[in-house]
């Protein structure tokens, strides 16, 4: 215990260099684990309403992928906290809903993005102007007393989405022109396209002379702050001896 | 050595700087224009303080009955017409507390729109949000801008005025250090806890956006460091100027700016029990006296308006007694879930306080400030001598006290408005809670310093506070407002 006590106080300023620099690292590796350029020519407009994730009965939306690369289907899901025994299921199926193109078991709280949770498979190369659908099937082994799951949707048809299909099992309806909070998202193919259309995206309504230079400020700031703490953890040793 | 240590200081210091301007003007660009609370009526406003004093143009007024405010349509609100028809195109009221909608990335007309637009930059219609009783010393300094880079595009103005605020942010940074120097922080520690201030998070996010907020916070530091200089070295008519042009600042600034006026008594009246000397009957009656005095004195010359918007003295109550009243109002406001909204936008809730960061690091936040609070009021009570690396407990009462008059004067507020219309209107943002963002951090940090006892130990819990701090910081930026925005 004297000998780690030891050691820790030796090399107290790499260690917290490095957590920082792991802190960092976590960090961006959050942001690429979960990037995906989303849908953004509509948005989810009027009344909506919470269609519930009843056990054993899935919840159906189709939809068409716009670009190609299809890589994450983004949804709201609310009441997500799953306990023991529980599990979701969220599938990407071929347009009639009956072929499984790529399936996930999640059985604590999915992947969260702002409001959106995020269902990634592999990039689906030739995704454009394809019929999807996506499926979310919650299983529970008890009598889930309480609030279950729920998706949030649009509760009135909209012709924006024309090509999408509800489809809530449970209910046995199916609705037309209604859709879940569904942004179906994509990659370029590579981290470098990616990064230019997140440029592109950043540099809209900015003032002309800062369009293109958002990425770069955001790696300065990054940089700065790494030797910041660097600094600031060089301190440690200086105002101990 | 020691001119190494102290290059290496200055050093750390004006990083700490670089970083907040560089940071700032990363924030200012990223948040899309209007999408923080209340901005898009804040730069009406500064339009409105900018146009010509000989109105040229003539000025509709609207009856009762024909006007409808809808908060979910920004084209009711009657700002300029600028103002109204950018927000518009932005998506404003799509976005504004919709976190599952974004803008639209594909279409580049509306961006042109905007860009060479030719419509009005005035108000034409009343009544309008962007004509209202609210002043502030900000719409000045902004509108000089709006003037200055008139030429310029809507885009090219609003990112002016969010520059405006990160000089008041980082004036404000400065007076942090300045006052962790002054109640006696090791340099070192100074250094830490101005970096502490620099990164957090909703600090950085309000001194980066058109809000009268950032100049209230900069009136409270720069109140807090005159406190503290006059506490340290008594009476001097540099820090007592400080003192009272803060006063004046804050009052010009917003509303709870005028906490500054009347927490200034009781630190003068310390002062002046301090050099005077006075015995106990002497004191008392010069307390009372003063007190009279000055309650006297406001009611003659504050005017009579100003007293009453401040305090909506002449709204009639929905309730049967005032107890009545107060103890539904703390019913409702100091529960679990009011305390942690109030926590929540006070460390890390942006946007339109729809884009917080998770749940469990604002818990984590929570406890340690709790613990570090417990602390201070330990430290306060405690019979051991003062430890060498704090700062005395004068200055601890002091920022308390700062802090609790600004909770009070909010929530009383809060609680007018809420006894008139029988809900909570208002509530109480966290950061609304920002002026004392210094005094807060201070204390926490010495009741922090208190409960681990030894200096170096203070030091290394300091610099994993700042380290920490630096990466919710950088976590807030990449991970929450990026992302919601933009992907």
């Amino acid at each position: 215990m004297k000998k780690i006590s030891e050691f820790i106080k030796k090399y107290e300023k790499w260690i917290l260099f490095t957590v920082f620099l792991f802190g960092v690292a976590s960090i961006l590796w959050t942001f690429l684990a979960n990037f995906g350029l989303g849908e953004s020519d509509y948005n989810f407009l009027g009344k909506t309403k919470k269609v519930t994730l009843a056990p054993g009965m899935p919840v159906l939306q189709t939809f068409t992928a716009k670009e190609n690369n299809l890589y994450q289907v983004r949804f709201v899901l609310g009441n997500a906290s799953l306990r023991h025994g529980e599990h979701i299921d969220l599938a990407l199926m071929d347009g009639a809903c009956t072929q499984i193109i790529a399936i996930t078991e999640f059985t604590t709280q999915p992947t969260k993005q702002g409001a959106y949770t995020v269902f990634s498979f592999p990039p689906i190369p030739t995704s454009r102007d394809t019929r999807y659908c996506f499926a979310a099937t919650f299983f529970s082994d008890n009598s889930k007393k309480g609030e279950k799951p729920y998706l949030s949707a649009t509760d009135i048809p909209d012709p924006v989405f024309a090509d999408r299909t509800l489809t809530d099992s449970n209910k046995g309806k199916t609705y037309d022109s209604h859709t879940l909070f569904l942004r179906p998202a994509y990659t370029k193919g590579s981290l470098w396209e990616d990064l230019r259309v997140l440029e592109s995206r950043l540099s809209k309504y900015k003032p002309l002379f800062f369009k293109g230079i958002m990425l770069p400020v955001a790696l300065l700031l990054v940089i700065l702050s790494t030797s910041l703490a660097y600094m600031i953890s060089r301190s440690t040793s200086k105002e101990n001896s | 050595m020691t001119f190494f240590k102290e290059c290496t200081s200055k050093l750390l210091l004006g990083l700490i700087f670089v970083l907040f301007v560089i940071k700032g003007l990363f924030l200012s660009l990223l948040m899309p224009l209007f999408q923080n609370p209340d901005e898009q009526t804040h730069y009406g406003r500064v339009q409105y303080w900018a146009e010509p004093r000989l109105k040229t143009w003539k000025i509709h007024t609207l009856q009762q009955s024909d006007f409808s405010f809808n908060p979910k349509d920004i084209r009711t609100s009657n700002l300029p017409e600028e103002t109204t028809q950018s927000a518009y195109l932005l998506q404003f009221d799509e976005l504004v507390f919709e976190r599952q909608n974004i803008q639209n990335f594909q279409d580049n007309s509306h961006e042109e729109t905007i860009q060479e637009n030719n419509w009005k930059r005035y108000v034409d219609t009343i009544p309008s949000t962007a004509v209202s009783g609210t002043k502030s010393l900000y719409y000045l300094f902004a509108s000089w801008l709006e003037q200055l880079f008139s030429s310029e595009s809507i885009f090219v103005r609003v990112l002016a005025i969010r520059l405006l605020s990160v000089v008041f942010g980082a004036l404000t940074v400065f007076l942090a250090y300045l006052s962790a120097r002054k109640i006696g922080f090791s340099q070192s520690i100074c250094l830490l806890f101005t970096a502490l201030i620099a990164f957090q998070p909703m600090f950085s996010i309000t001194a980066a956006q058109v809000n009268i907020d950032i100049a209230l916070i900069f009136s409270f530091s720069l109140f807090l460091y005159a406190g503290v200089s006059l506490l340290r070295q008594g009476f001097s008519w540099f820090p007592f100027s400080l003192l009272i042009l803060s006063i004046i600042l804050g009052i010009a600034s917003k509303g709870p700016g005028i906490v500054l006026a009347i927490i200034s008594i009781p630190l003068l009246m310390t002062l002046g029990y301090r050099y005077f000397h006075p015995d106990k009957r002497r004191f008392y009656w010069g307390v009372f006296l003063t007190g009279s005095l000055l309650t006297v004195s406001a009611f003659l010359l504050v005017p009579a308006t100003y007293l009453a918007s401040i305090t909506n003295l002449t709204a009639s109550s929905k309730f049967d007694s005032p107890l009545h009243s107060i103890g539904t109002y703390l019913e409702k406001t100091f529960d679990v879930g009011p305390l942690r909204n109030s926590a929540g936008s006070y460390w890390g809730n942006f946007g339109w306080l729809d884009t917080p960061i998770s749940g469990w690091m604002l818990s984590l936040i929570i406890y340690i400030c709790i613990i570090g609070l417990v602390g201070a009021i330990w430290y306060l009570f405690s019979k051991r001598e003062q430890p060498a690396f704090l700062p005395e407990r004068q200055y601890i009462v002091f920022f308390l006290g700062t802090m609790l008059a600004l909770q009070l004067a909010i929530r009383f507020y809060d609680w007018r408005i809420f006894d008139a219309t029988g809900q909570i209107v208002i509530g109480q943002p966290g950061r609304y809670f920002l002026p004392n963002l210094i005094a807060f951090l201070t204390v926490v940090v010495s009741g922090l310093g208190f409960l681990v006892r030894k200096k170096h130990r203070f030091t290394l819990l300091m610099q994993v506070l700042a380290l920490s701090m630096i990466l919710l910081q950088l976590h807030a930026i990449v991970n929450v407002i990026l992302p919601r925005y933009y992907l």
